[in-house]
């Protein structure tokens, strides 16, 4: 179990985010082949998990969701996993790697959410996938909520509690099947010399570029859809307002103008004919500031 | 044997011997310094000629031989082993690019230290050396780490495959030079880079992965061990300012002239050397929001103060170059001080440990550019400055 800004989360699957730090061997004109140069670059977290949509018993989303879905939006926020790895050093590297040496519950932060896809399949449970790249805290150790005393009965969300539609010109998807959310922030780790004493092989900040969002709906037809389309799928290009993308009606997805991609259909012989509506999203600004708490609500949430 | 080592450079050591110019392993006379260096350039030429003149074919029949010159190019990392780094040879015996620094230009525990290349910079100019400086750099990237850069020039007898055949006009010693040693028939005192990065005339009894007091491993030094520093002079304060920002690279470089010449009725083609200058600059790129030194620094319209800015001086007007009493005299100048304008240090266990660049410090220096590229990537600034090297002490 790990726990997002002090909220517990239950993953499906492993955890993977362990702090790694590339050794690379350096041969010169050295006497041997051995290897005993190495080149130590920075120490960074890179990871990915699997979380289940999870529904709270008052009808809410995860809270440890909500935070990532936010953090997705606005990686600028300062985010928090605590995990229950210990690590020590050697000190190889730079000393006081605090975090490193004593064991602890390494805590990450500075977690930036570099990948994030929501899966709405047909028959199953809504994942969320989640890739991060983050930095060790050095002052704080993780601390992960005790289960037993924890509130955590969750239920899955499934596709019959997912709904898309468009809502300008409105268009509802009625025979939509499944649907994919996804989300990319450029996040790079800075790794800079220093004008002091550092105590750190850490990058020495975290900094972040563009993002871009899309997604794809797809749903089966027959020909009778064909008229329906007419007005509200266009085969490319600006095809309306405010997507919104309803997970069980605790977390909508808001895409203020989705680009349309040219549909795809593939007609195979013996299986239900399905098209898949690609888009992706734009915004009337660019400001994260702006659009921070638009892109994502959460009702029923404060 | 069915698979051969020796056409691979890892299998090698680069060997440095020469008793005049106090270059070998204090603790074992008669022995060089293997240095561990990235990549080596050892070279000899002598400009040839074809020169055709009115002689019936168009054939090379005549070639205009001249005189002849060898060059010497070192790469090698800054290492970092789990001992502070001193500059003190005789209890620092990593031989890397920092130790190849300090040979060259300064180090102590090391006999003939008027021989050194660096001697030239003195004004005696009485030193034979064999060899003179053509550049030295360094650079430190937040992605690759530190490396030196040593590139010399010399008699082209000085090296030592030469000195072999010729056994003239060479170092005293007759075995001096830079040459490749099969790093398995190197005796015991000297096995390879093991005994290279670790302690010196510590014996080679028993297991070596046994012995006591033996260093390992080692890594090449990077952003977490170097400390880069810049400062300019804030015209708002008058006091010394650090440049703002994340620096990613860094660079010093010195670049010699060394015009060499020959002279009539000489018996050797070898040229005539000699350090007729010094060009000593400063580089690298910082990541900051804005411009870094910022552009007030630059006041070139006027070299008296800033308030000259303003005065829309004319091509028929000229500039002041008296230097006003509140403001540098200079436009963009670094921080002259007690301190020096930059350095660039080691962190050796914590603290601020020795210069990286020792015995010819830039003591006052003036940036020359700095350009900020704007796009949607990371904002970064080039940044460059030339130095003064007013004092030659440090070379003794």
């Amino acid at each position: 179990m790990i726990a997002i800004d002090g909220h517990p989360l239950y993953l499906q699957g492993d955890f993977e985010g362990e702090p790694e730090h590339v050794p690379e061997p350096r041969f010169y004109v050295q006497g041997g082949p051995r290897v005993v140069i190495y080149y130590l670059g920075e120490k960074i977290v890179k990871g990915r998990f699997r979380v289940p949509m999870g529904l709270t018993p008052d009808h809410k989303l995860d809270p440890a969701l909500q935070v990532l879905l936010r953090a997705a939006e606005c990686p600028l926020l300062d985010t928090k996993i605590s995990t229950n790895y210990t690590l020590s050093n050697y000190g190889i590297t730079a000393e006081h790697n605090l975090g490193f040496g004593h064991y602890s519950r390494l805590a990450y932060e500075n977690v930036g959410i570099t990948d994030l896809t929501i899966t709405v399949p047909n028959k199953g449970a809504a994942i969320a996938d989640i890739q991060f790249l983050a930095m060790v805290a050095e002052a704080e150790a993780g601390v992960v909520p005790n289960p037993s005393v924890s509130s955590l009965m969750r239920r899955n969300i499934v596709s019959a509690d997912c709904d898309v539609r468009l809502e300008s010109p409105q268009y509802e998807w009625e025979t939509g099947r499944s649907m994919t959310l996804n989300v990319r922030n450029k996040i790079d780790p800075i790794v800079v010399l220093r004008g002091y004493v550092s105590t750190t092989d850490q990058p020495e900040f975290m900094a972040m570029s563009t993002s871009e969002i899309w997604g794809e709906i797809s749903y089966s037809v027959d020909r009778g859809t064909v008229y329906d389309e007419q007005a509200s799928l266009p085969s490319g290009g600006w095809f309306g307002v405010n997507l919104a993308m309803d997970f069980a009606g605790v977390a909508i997805a808001r895409i203020l103008h989705p680009i349309m991609q040219v549909t795809d259909q593939t007609i195979r012989g013996t299986e239900m004919m399905e098209r898949k509506t690609r888009f992706l999203a734009a915004f009337a600004t660019p400001a994260l500031s702006y659009t921070l708490g638009k892109f994502f609500e959460f009702p029923g949430s404060s | 044997m069915p698979i051969s080592n020796n056409f691979y450079g890892v299998w090698k050591l680069l060997q440095w011997y020469d008793p005049d110019l106090g270059i070998y392993d204090p603790s074992t006379p008669g022995q060089g310094v293997f240095y561990v260096v990235e990549n080596a350039r050892i070279g000899t030429q002598q400009n040839i000629q074809s020169s055709p003149f009115v002689q019936g074919t168009a054939l090379p029949v005549i070639l205009n031989v001249g005189g002849s010159v060898a060059t010497i190019e070192l790469n090698a990392p800054l290492l970092v082993t789990p001992s502070p780094r001193t500059e003190d040879r005789t209890t620092d015996t990593v031989s890397d690019g920092y130790r190849m620094w300090e040979d060259l230009l300064g180090g102590t525990g090391v006999t003939g230290a008027s021989h050194r290349p660096s001697s030239l910079l003195k004004s005696d100019f009485t030193a034979e050396t064999g060899v003179i400086f053509d550049q030295l750099n360094f650079s430190v990237d937040s992605r690759q780490g530190a490396r030196y850069t040593i590139g010399l020039k010399g008699d082209a007898n000085y090296l030592y495959e030469e000195v072999l055949s010729s056994g003239e006009e060479v170092p005293s010693s007759g075995t001096a030079g830079i040459s490749l040693v099969n790093g398995s028939s190197v005796d015991s005192a000297h096995p390879g880079v093991y005994d290279t990065l670790g302690v010196a005339g510590t014996g080679w009894a028993g297991p070596f992965w046994m012995q006591s007091g033996r260093i390992l491993p080692c890594r090449v030094g990077t952003f977490y061990d170097v400390i880069a520093k810049v400062y300019y002079y804030d015209r708002a304060t008058g006091q010394s300012s650090q440049i703002k920002g994340y620096m990613e690279k860094f660079q010093v470089s010195y670049r010699f002239t060394t015009n060499g010449f020959n002279y009539v009725g000489q018996p050797t083609q070898r040229q005539i050397l000699g350090i007729s200058g010094l060009e000593a600059k400063f580089s690298g790129t910082m990541i900051w929001s804005s411009r870094q030194p910022p552009g007030y620094l630059y006041p070139w319209q006027a070299m008296n103060s800033y308030d000259d800015l303003t005065q829309g001086l004319t091509a028929s007007q000229k500039a002041p170059v008296i230097g006003g009493t509140d403001y540098a005299t200079f436009g963009g100048i670094t921080w002259v001080g007690a301190a020096t304008s930059f350095g660039v240090h080691i962190r050796n266990g914590g603290t601020v440990g020795i210069e990286l660049c020792p015995h010819i410090s830039i003591d006052q220096s003036l940036f020359e550019n700095s350009t900020q590229q704007i796009s949607n990537d990371l904002l970064r600034t080039d940044f460059s400055g030339f130095g003064w090297v007013t004092d030659p002490s440090p070379f003794s």
